[in-house]
């Protein structure tokens, strides 16, 4: 049972796997196409080409392109930076006892209830409403953050330790102020969580599509700029090298702010 | 000694308090950008025209009327309701073994990490990005095909593999599986074992102990992850246009419309794609208390 489970998941895991492991070779591909096989692998999606002007048509020298990775990156840890705070007050509000506590859950949770065409479209509506004309990449944050908001809620609230609680109030007991017993006691028991959150919030707001690209305006996410280019031109192995970049970047700045953040924590802690 | 019941109390009130100061910031944002967008859909399905801003004094049920006397309108419903409830049931049943053996056959805590870590790795390549590389295997020059025809199984490469509806379903599939496993996973591993061996001891079958204990328990991440798949497929508008080959959806037709500024109109198939979506929420919230997991 146990050796057929684990074929099993290997399967799963080798098919979930196959488009991102394919987006990587293919991104190394020479020529024009994305099929297997490949007869010549070169750096040229990402260099590009020498000319006498130096290299030309490597997404690493395509202004454009960067500005749309970082624009990506930049908006992904804003989002992060505000959803990760409102997520940890919101779990540990809600292991509390108060008036409303159900609405304030579902209220929550509407965020990844309601159908992103939906978000959308109403907050299009709602910043025309307002007075909000010109739209940019930072119209499109707050739909992010009530987005990837209720993922960090479920993911803490279901890992919260049960004798949280008591480890607190015996600290609360001992003389400590709340303060303390938040920095000393618990966070760093949902550290972990507190991670997690932050790592789902980047990873959802990298790919979200569906919402932005009702409020969004100029040079725009990943995403987006991907969605626009691919009804005007057949794709290439550029918009491989592109994804594979991008996994490199958000890898690298993950392990940062996973180290970052366990340091800190620890640094009050201890 | 008589002052301390005295002093917790007064602690204990500060502290209800205070809750409410710590559920101010979320709250504000979940109503100003959450609920506020879903009752200017609401509001706007009931103009006309191609207003943007809701105009009280143009009340009217004349979209309403259009959509519900139009036969296309309940095709797309019965199309795009068989294709997200189709893909969520696939997704359960892809994603449960994998969830049951991350979280029990797995020992090693460590391993257990690595696994969900290299499953969240794919969602950094972006998500339009990833769905083209489904040309690479489903294409005419595709993995498939050409495992089809090395093997001899097929003469000449079949083309239909691409833009049908079954290609739908697997990239969606492919791209909410995890989001159907982690909240499965997350429940499995907060089932105590102690309570297995407790049905087994009491003469339960192993297949009766799984469906009474397990199973049971690992509910509330089923309707999470459902929930998830559910909602992320029915309002996506961009993989039906891309992939399934002229098959209309719900969510896309609120995008052309919402492309042709009928933004009223548009707003009004919002709302039935809302509605159906809550009714859907709500027979799964029926069916398990989520909430009681999560905070009670």
């Amino acid at each position: 049972m146990k050796t057929l489970l684990g074929i099993y998941t290997a399967i799963v895991m080798f098919i979930f796997m196959l488009p991102i492991f394919l987006v990587i070779v293919l991104s190394f591909n020479a020529e024009q196409n994305i099929a297997l096989p490949i007869t010549r692998f070169s750096l040229y999606w990402y260099v590009g080409e020498a000319t006498h002007s130096g290299f030309r048509s490597g997404i690493l020298n395509d202004p454009y392109i960067l500005r749309v990775i970082s624009n990506s990156v930049l908006l992904g840890v804003s989002t992060a930076l505000i959803a990760t705070p409102l997520v940890t007050v919101s779990a540990l509000s809600l292991r509390r006892k108060f008036h409303g506590r159900d609405m304030f859950f579902y209220l929550l949770l509407l965020g990844f209830i309601i159908p992103p065409i939906i978000s959308g479209l109403g907050m299009n509506i709602l910043y025309k409403t307002i007075g909000v004309r010109e739209y940019s990449l930072w119209t499109v944050l707050p739909l992010h953050v009530v987005y990837t908001v209720p993922f960090g809620l479920i993911l803490t609230l279901a890992r919260f330790d049960p004798e949280m609680i008591e480890y607190e109030n015996a600290a609360r007991s001992l003389g400590a102020n709340e303060i303390r017993v938040f920095s000393k006691i618990t966070l760093p028991l949902i550290r972990a969580e507190v991670i997690s959150a932050f790592i789902f919030a980047f990873t959802l707001s990298l790919g979200e599509l569906l919402r932005s690209s009702f409020v969004i305006a100029g040079i725009g996410t990943i995403p987006t700029y991907v969605y626009n280019q691919m009804s005007v031109q057949a794709p290439t192995p550029k918009w491989f090298a592109l994804g594979t970049l991008t996994t490199i970047i958000s890898f690298a700045l993950l392990m940062v702010v996973a180290l970052f953040l366990t340091r800190k924590i620890r640094r009050i802690t201890y | 000694m008589c002052t301390l019941p005295n002093k917790t109390s007064v602690r204990e009130f500060i502290s209800r308090r205070s809750v409410y100061l710590m559920i101010l910031p979320p709250l504000a944002i979940s109503v100003l950008f959450m609920l506020a967008p879903t009752v200017s859909v609401l509001l706007l399905s009931f103009n006309k025209g191609t207003t943007v801003t809701f105009d009280p004094t143009r009340i009217t049920l004349e979209n309403y009327f259009s959509i519900f006397t139009r036969p296309t309108t309940y095709i797309v419903l019965r199309d795009t309701l068989g294709m997200s409830l189709l893909a969520t049931l696939m997704t359960f049943i892809i994603a449960y073994p994998v969830a049951y053996f991350l979280a029990f056959k797995v020992e090693n805590f460590r391993l257990q990490n690595v696994i969900t870590f290299l499953l969240v790795i794919p969602y950094w390549v972006d998500w339009s990005i990833r769905s083209i590389s489904w040309l690479s295997i489903l294409g005419r020059e595709g993995i498939v095909n050409y495992l089809l025809l090395s093997l001899g199984l097929t003469q000449t490469p079949i083309a239909e593999l691409l833009f049908t509806r079954w290609t739908l379903l697997i990239i969606w599939i492919q791209t909410n599986v995890l989001f159907m496993l982690f909240p499965i996973y997350l429940a499995l591993s907060r089932v105590d074992p102690e309570l297995l061996d407790v049905a087994q001891s009491l003469g339960a079958t192993p297949s009766r102990s799984f469906y009474h204990v397990t199973f049971k328990l690992s509910l509330p991440g089923v309707v999470v992850g459902s929930m998830f798949v559910f909602v992320s497929t029915i309002g996506d508008y961009v993989t039906p246009a891309l992939w399934a080959g002229g098959l209309q959806m719900l969510g896309l037709t609120v995008q052309n419309y919402a492309w042709l500024f009928q933004w009223p109109f548009a707003s009004a198939y919002g709302v039935l794609l809302l509605a159906v979506t809550m009714a859907v929420i709500y027979v799964l919230l029926k069916v398990v208390n989520i909430k009681q997991v999560f905070y009670e």
